[in-house]
């Protein structure tokens, strides 16, 4: 409340004061009131910053944790290039240029509405000169052109993180692909507003494709290959920087029921990943990690200088091979981590194997596909005919476990010569062969056989056939059967 | 005023006509040894970075040039004739805090491995200032690029100078340089013109890659036109003007140093 | 008033005639009177970081022979221009005179601007004269022509980059620079785009001390 003072001796005075006394305040609280209203806006929201401090930057395949802001503050960033040696497979070197010195760089996480206040460091012992591009910065060249920086000397450059999502940085000096190609890009997450759901696991996966004079396994120290990088021919692609740097020892691990995420970039230069989990489903996509959701995917694309977000819970244990699915990749050249998830197994999920069968082959018989019908009044063959037939048919179809001398198998195939089984029975043996053996115990020669024989689906004239040779063969001694024969027990 | 500036200009114009061969007396400290330098034939340059508005081709007088860098042992009688390039008395304004720091002392340079090396971790301002001392001067970016872009004597059939160049760029910086003429002779007899050390030109701030000054200023010119690159194939010449790009004057860099020009004397 | 503007214009021809080497400026410039320095190593008093640590001689629109470290003294407001430029270096003058201008008076005649041409050739010193009236700069500014090398390491002090264009005009960066009293750079603006109030709050700053 203010209190006005009157000077009754000054009225035009008086009313000019009034009028002061009153507007300065109300511009004041109406200012303070709009500048309230600021707070919490949209994507383009510039509110102030309350803070600042240096966030902790972890390198692959490890991420930060999240801040979690309530409101922006002034993020400072430091990152040093450094040009070195590495391993880049089993007994091959390669120079690379390096964020951090490590390849992916470090991930940066910051939140949506941060100023990052960016700090390039090229290490006075490089030759290159260097410069970063982040996808995450609305300005020209991504901050390329501000942090063009030659060795020895420190470039810095402040921008506003404005839109969430996961993007990839890298280095853009010409030539940018062959910046890229050795190694200088990473990934920087920034967090939405209200920040990402709980996750028991966080990972960072980078994939990226080496370009070397050398073939892929060539040993030693290998240089960068332009003209394969503009045919886009890599020698390697690759999780993390090199062969088997996320597998067998080094795989990534989690326990059954976690919630894993997984940030995974891909800097190219060149390829566009197919990214998929061995035995795992997606449940959750962040499409190439922006804010539309997609559900359920086992493969997702990932394109060359940019990335994704995939989430799924760990219901088995086991190994999981997490592979780009242009599949030679995964296997010839290196583009293969692994988790490793320990915990309770769910037969109901996934049983494992169940049951080791002995596989059947099939028929090798061109009538096979034609139904079983007897051509109308075909004249009956004569014995030496049918013996002749059956025994060819006798060859492709039982000789595999009667064996072509009819002796079977002791203890799993009956044999045919000289079995009482066959020559006694009433049928001749046709139903046998017509309809097959399914585990029914019977004895033959004495001794005792429980087994399958399979139903092979014959017509009457092969079967016909097959037991005019069967009963024929081996000491074994009897008429011919004829199609008739059959047709008579099969249609009983 | 101005009867005794154009008498002034005249006198000097003479002098190089009347100690032909001499180096000009107004030097002082004149160093016992003098690099050897070869005369380069004029001829026509084209700018790797070139505007739409320019002519694509630039003359080039004849001109000579160092057969090879300057070293650390050369650039030493340099600072013991004048100690106000010495590492602890040079000004911040000349170069920065990396000026010499591979010698072990303002007069020492403590490795005996490197005294024929290049010298590097000078400024633009100490190369300037040597180069003076001798009588010379850097060589513009396009007397530089042009004497640079000569072939390998003996370059095999089929080889590119560009592979070369890409091929030490993959190489990371030597722990100590090796001595000057170590790698390749050029067409010009000129030695390590790439594959030893960047070099310093006299106008390597005549680079402006558009929106690329690092400054909160844009880069603009005062004749509208754009830039563009003649041979977008050059990908090692690219990163050279990169590097020229993110120069300034006063750095001293490990791996940059210099080689002085001279005009030609027209008896010459 | 005209009166006294015409008797001092004539005071200002008078003793500019009889010094060569001194640099003599009206009572209301910027410049100290100072003896022309002959020495290769830097005064003292200038400092590590000043730009007065160069020591070529340059000319001037009023025909006078100067160093840079004839500056001292003052803030100053520098740039690199060249008077054949036809778009961007008269927009950069025009800011560097708002700027001057935005300063209170006291402030204001303590402030010297400088405009360092890139093109000997055709800025000579009576080409200078005439774009100072064009412009219509008055006597706290500085107009200098200096040979292609004394340009070419002012340039490189600066951080200006610039090149010359077949035709004679130059390609070049369009920096303002604020100098302190010392010589030392201490703030560079966008001479075309931006506010001009940190360059005023810094002159301001600067005049106080």
């Amino acid at each position: 409340m203010k209190v006005v003072y009157l000077n009754l001796r000054k009225p035009q005075g008086n009313i000019l004061r009034i009028i002061l006394l009153f507007l300065i305040p109300a511009c004041i609280s109406f200012t303070a009131c709009r500048s309230n209203k600021k707070a919490g806006g949209s994507s383009t929201d510039t509110t102030a910053i309350t803070g600042e401090y240096s966030p902790v930057s972890t390198f692959a395949p490890n991420v930060p944790e999240a801040k979690n802001n309530a409101k922006p503050k002034k993020v400072i960033v430091e990152i040093e290039v450094v040009e070195k040696v590495m391993k880049l497979a089993d007994g091959v070197d390669y120079t690379f240029w390096t964020f951090g010195g490590k390849v992916p760089g470090p991930f940066i996480r910051v939140h949506e509405g941060d100023e990052v206040e960016l700090h390039l460091n090229n290490n006075a012992n490089n030759k290159m000169p260097h410069n970063i591009d982040l996808h995450a910065v609305s300005g020209p060249g991504g901050g390329a052109e501000a942090t063009m920086t030659v060795p020895g000397h420190s470039s810095v450059f402040r921008f506003r993180a404005l839109n969430p999502g996961l993007f990839v940085y890298h280095c853009a000096t010409a030539p940018v692909g062959m910046h890229i190609a050795n190694g200088m890009y990473g990934l920087i997450l920034v967090d939405p507003k209200d920040g990402l759901p709980y996750a028991d696991k966080e990972f960072y996966l980078m994939q990226g494709e080496f370009y070397t004079t050398g073939k892929n396994g060539e040993p030693g120290l290998q240089p960068f290959d332009m003209d394969k990088a503009i045919k886009e021919q890599p020698e390697y692609v690759v999780f993390n920087g090199s062969v088997g740097s996320t597998t067998g020892d080094n795989a990534l691990h989690a326990k059954v029921g976690d919630r894993v995420r997984i940030y995974i970039g891909n800097a190219g230069p060149n390829l566009v990943s197919s990214f998929h989990v061995i035995g795992q489903i997606f449940d959750k996509v962040y499409v190439e990690g922006g804010s539309e959701i997609n559900h359920n995917v086992a493969t997702t694309l990932i394109p060359a200088g940019g990335g994704e977000i995939v989430e799924f819970i760990c219901k088995e244990p086991g190994t999981f091979n997490i592979v780009d699915h242009s599949i030679f990749r995964a296997f010839n050249q290196g583009a293969l981590a692994q988790l490793v998830v320990t915990g309770p197994a769910d037969k109901n999920i996934y049983s494992g194997k169940q049951a080791d069968q002995f596989y059947y082959p099939p028929i090798q018989d061109e009538k096979k596909d034609k139904p079983a019908v007897e051509p109308a009044a075909a004249p009956e063959p004569s014995f030496a005919d049918r013996f002749k037939d059956g025994q060819t048919l006798f060859a492709s179809n039982c000789s595999s476990c009667h064996q072509t001398t009819g002796l079977g198998l002791p203890g799993s195939f009956p044999p045919l010569a000289k079995s009482d089984f066959l020559m006694s029975r009433q049928d001749m043996g046709i139903g046998v062969v017509l309809h097959g053996i399914n585990n029914e115990a019977i004895t033959v020669n004495g001794k005792h056989y429980q087994g399958v024989m399979p139903n092979l689906s014959l017509t009457d004239d092969q079967v016909a056939s097959i037991l005019t040779y069967v009963r024929n063969s081996w000491g074994n001694k009897s008429p011919g059967i004829k199609a008739s024969d059959v047709k008579k027990v099969r249609n009983q | 005023m101005k009867t005794v500036s154009t008498l002034l200009m005249m006198i000097c114009t003479l002098i190089p006509l009347k100690h032909y061969g001499e180096m000009p007396a107004v030097h002082r400290g004149m160093p016992a040894r003098n690099a050897a330098m070869v005369s380069i034939p004029g001829g026509s340059y084209r700018p790797f970075l070139h505007r739409k508005d320019q002519p694509a081709a630039v003359k080039i007088h004849p001109f000579s040039l160092d057969v090879n860098a300057v070293t650390n042992g050369e650039f030493l009688d340099f600072v013991k004739a004048n100690p106000k390039w010495a590492r602890s008395k040079i000004s911040p304004l000349f170069a920065d805090a990396g000026y010499l720091k591979q010698w072990t002392g303002d007069f020492e340079i403590g490795d005996d491995k490197i005294i024929n090396s290049p010298v590097t971790n000078v400024s633009w301002f100490a190369a300037d200032a040597y180069a003076r001392w001798k009588g010379k001067r850097l060589p513009t970016q396009a007397e530089w690029e042009y004497a640079a872009a000569a072939a390998p004597v003996g370059m095999q059939k089929g080889a590119r100078l560009t592979r070369i160049i890409l091929a030490w760029y993959d190489h990371p910086n030597p722990v100590i340089l090796p001595p000057v003429q170590s790698t390749y002779k050029n067409a010009y007899g000129l030695y390590d013109m790439h594959g030893l050390i960047w070099e310093w030109v006299e106008d390597f701030n005549s680079v402006i890659i558009q929106g690329n000054s690092g400054t909160n200023a844009d880069s603009f010119s005062c004749a509208a036109g754009s830039l563009g690159s003649v041979n977008k194939e050059d990908y090692a010449a690219f990163m050279r003007f990169a590097f020229r790009e993110g120069l300034q004057a006063r750095y001293a860099i490990n791996g940059l140093g210099f080689r002085c020009a001279r005009d030609l004397n027209r008896f010459d | 008033m005209k009166t006294n503007r015409i008797l001092l214009g004539l005071a200002t021809l008078t003793l500019l005639s009889c010094h060569k080497s001194a640099v003599i400026k009206s009572t209301l410039c910027c410049a100290r009177d100072r003896a022309a320095i002959t020495a290769t190593t830097p005064s003292p008093a200038v400092g590590n970081n000043s730009v007065y640590q160069l020591t070529g001689s340059w000319t001037d629109q009023h025909e006078k022979q100067l160093t840079l470290s004839k500056l001292q003294g003052h803030p100053q407001i520098v740039a690199m221009i060249f008077t054949h430029c036809a778009f961007v270096c008269p927009r950069v003058v025009e800011k560097m005179k708002a700027i001057r201008d935005s300063l209170p008076a006291a402030v204001r005649n303590q402030v010297g601007g400088v405009l360092v041409s890139f093109d000997p050739d055709r800025d000579t010193p009576a080409q200078l004269r005439s774009y100072a009236t064009q412009r219509q700069l008055d006597d706290h500014w500085e107009l200098l022509k200096g040979n292609s090398d004394q340009v070419r390491e002012l340039s490189m002090v600066l951080n200006v980059k610039y090149q010359k264009l077949s035709g004679g005009s130059f390609s070049h960066t369009g920096n303002i620079y604020i100098l302190d009293g010392n010589g030392n750079i201490v703030q560079s603006v966008d001479g075309l785009g931006g506010s001009i109030g940190s360059a005023v709050s810094t002159l301001n700053r600067l005049a106080s001390r």
